[in-house]
């Protein structure tokens, strides 16, 4: 009688615990259904209609994603710049961000007012850089082009070539690179010293050590870093419309950029939609991807850190 | 032959150098563009350029802002962080709270659920977001830039749940024990401890709300309305063309000072809180 009590009694407070538990996770819980998951269902099922700003839409089937992959040349050429820029931006990206981190990584007096200086453009917005860096690229009175007249070369047109304005985007982009650096900092400390003293007593130099320690101890979450910030790059929008936006279509045709163009100036809102699911199917996949492969090494390597 | 002492002097006279070399880079677009908002229009488009402004045009400042709502603006942005500040506060807190204070049936799938959704590109469900506030009426109110909010980003949530789990059980036992409910112990003993933490979580949100430029994009149509950051962006457009980059520059500058400052002011906490985000994935 008296345990069946106490029994009672628990599950009482069981229920009451979970009632609460329910109630401080609901603001997730309800976001997670407003601003997920209606958004993911409702752009699928839009993705098989017509559906554009206000008018009547109907159900047209696979239409969407058959138009994309048979006559839509713009959604080629779109996936074609993005991937462009992806495939050149993340091993320079990653290069840079990591050598920024080695170097914030010195045993040097002073290094913090040095890591403030390096991580600062990460604060200052993606308009005003784009300000700036449009104006230095600037086919006349740019700073660039006006240095490269010193050697010769003459008139680039960085914001609305097909190829130099990827690569003034780029170089804008690696401006932010100081943003990875504490992640490396960390990785970076979470080399055991042991094996360096070990090295050293072999008669191993910087250079040796350097690639035979450092770079197999951060060789994952390099790793991760290059598929986390390819996915991203692929996914280059902001940039896209503030630096080189008024360069002519085709140079400045970006898989976001046309997706968010089809949507807002085109009101093709159920193309769009097509088009999202198409990107989400292929992130999703990688993302899974690189975490049946590096997921498990990479926690390990985060736990330590 | 150099002694081990002169070796590490030079060692260390590298080392200045590279950071020196690197911090240049990183520095230099922001003196341009204080050098630039100094300088006159027939200096800047003048070739060979100048670095340093050979008059001083402070009259920029004031030019510039003329054609710049700033106060407005201000009055917009400042509205939009107060109210993101505390629904990003009070539901990230809550939540986290959840998922490392509290057992109920399902906290394992759901946070699972939760870290998973970290994997959706932004943009996949932008234009259905776009289209739902639409449905509702909410274009061109500031709904759907502050209601997101006060549903707990999973970021946000993952570092509080970080620092929750490091508290002894003790505390909020012996609270329990005086007969503390659960929000009791959540504004009483968690809020408290967590103050740091908040503190940098509000900074964050300072910046990305300062900073944001696609949800005004998306969102905001009055120009009445807009944000500080967005408004440069129309300013810029407004100008673009001519050679009003001495104002433009200024416009630039102004506006990023107050996340510059914020940031120096913050930086320590906000890096570190960096690390843990960039982990999560």
């Amino acid at each position: 009688m008296k345990t069946k009590q106490k029994k009672g009694k628990l599950s009482k407070m069981k229920k009451r615990e979970a009632v609460q538990g329910y109630l401080f996770a609901s603001p997730w819980i309800i976001g997670f259904f407003a601003f997920t998951i209606y958004p993911l269902v409702s752009s699928f099922y839009y993705s098989f209609t017509n559906y554009s700003m206000g008018s009547d839409y109907s159900f047209i089937g696979l239409d969407n994603y058959i138009i994309m992959f048979t006559s839509d040349s713009g959604f080629y050429s779109s996936i074609v710049n993005s991937l462009v820029y992806a495939v050149a931006m993340t091993p320079i990206g990653l290069l840079m961000g990591f050598t920024v981190g080695l170097l914030m990584n010195m045993d040097v007096k002073g290094i913090t007012a040095f890591r403030a200086l390096y991580y600062l453009p990460c604060v200052i917005s993606a308009v005003a850089t784009a300000q700036v860096w449009g104006f230095m690229f600037n086919k006349r009175y740019g700073l660039v082009n006006q240095m490269l007249a010193y050697f010769g070369v003459e008139g680039l047109n960085w914001l609305e070539d097909p190829v130099y304005s990827k690569a003034a985007m780029i170089i804008m982009a690696l401006w932010g690179c100081g943003g990875g650096m504490m992640m490396y900092i960390a990785a970076l400390k979470g080399v055991p010293d042991a094996c360096y003293e070990a090295a050293r007593i072999d008669g191993a130099g910087p250079l040796r050590r350097f690639w035979k320690i450092t770079i197999p101890h951060v060789a994952p979450i390099l790793f991760y870093n290059l598929l986390t910030s390819f996915i991203g790059n692929t996914q280059v929008f902001a940039s896209a419309m503030l630096l080189t936006g008024q360069s002519s279509d085709a140079t400045n045709n970006y898989y976001v950029y046309n997706l968010y163009t089809m949507a807002i100036k085109n009101h093709r809102m159920g193309y769009s939609c097509a088009m999202g699911w198409l990107l989400m199917v292929v992130v999703f996949t990688l993302s899974i991807l690189m975490f049946k492969f590096v997921g498990s090494k990479i926690y390990y390597e985060g736990g330590k850190v | 032959m150099l002694g081990i002492k002169q070796k590490k002097k030079v060692a260390v006279c590298v080392k200045y150098a590279l950071l020196l070399i690197g911090a240049m880079f990183f520095m230099f677009p922001i003196f341009w563009m204080f050098c630039t908002s100094l300088k006159d229009k027939a200096e800047i488009i003048q070739v060979p350029f100048t670095v340093l402004p050979t008059e001083l045009h402070w009259e920029n400042y004031p030019n510039a802002l003329a054609n710049f709502p700033l106060v407005q603006y201000l009055k917009n942005t400042l509205l939009l962080v107060v109210v993101n500040v505390v629904g990003t506060v009070l539901s990230s807190t809550l939540v986290a709270y959840a998922f490392s204070r509290m057992e109920w049936p399902g906290r394992a799938g759901w946070f699972w659920l939760m870290l998973s959704t970290m994997m959706i590109p932004g943009v996949c469900t932008m234009i259905p977001t776009y289209i739902m506030f639409r449905n509702y009426g909410w274009l061109d109110t500031y709904l759907p830039l502050t209601i997101p909010s006060f549903c707990a980003g999973a970021g946000n949530v993952f570092l509080l749940r970080q620092f929750y789990t490091t508290i002894p059980d003790a505390l909020a036992d012996s609270a329990k024990m005086d007969g503390a409910g659960h929000l009791r112990i959540w504004s009483n003993i968690m809020m408290p401890l967590c103050k740091p933490i908040i503190a940098m979580m509000a900074v964050g949100t300072f910046m990305s709300v300062w900073n944001d430029f696609q949800g005004p994009l998306l969102y905001l149509n009055d120009t009445n309305k807009y944000t500080v950051t967005y408004g440069l962006r129309s300013f810029q457009v407004k100008y673009f063309g001519g050679t009003h980059y001495g104002e433009l520059m200024a416009a630039a500058l102004v506006i990023s000072i107050p996340t510059i400052i914020m940031f120096l002011c913050f930086q320590k906490h906000l890096i570190k809180g960096i690390v843990f985000s960039g982990l999560k994935g």
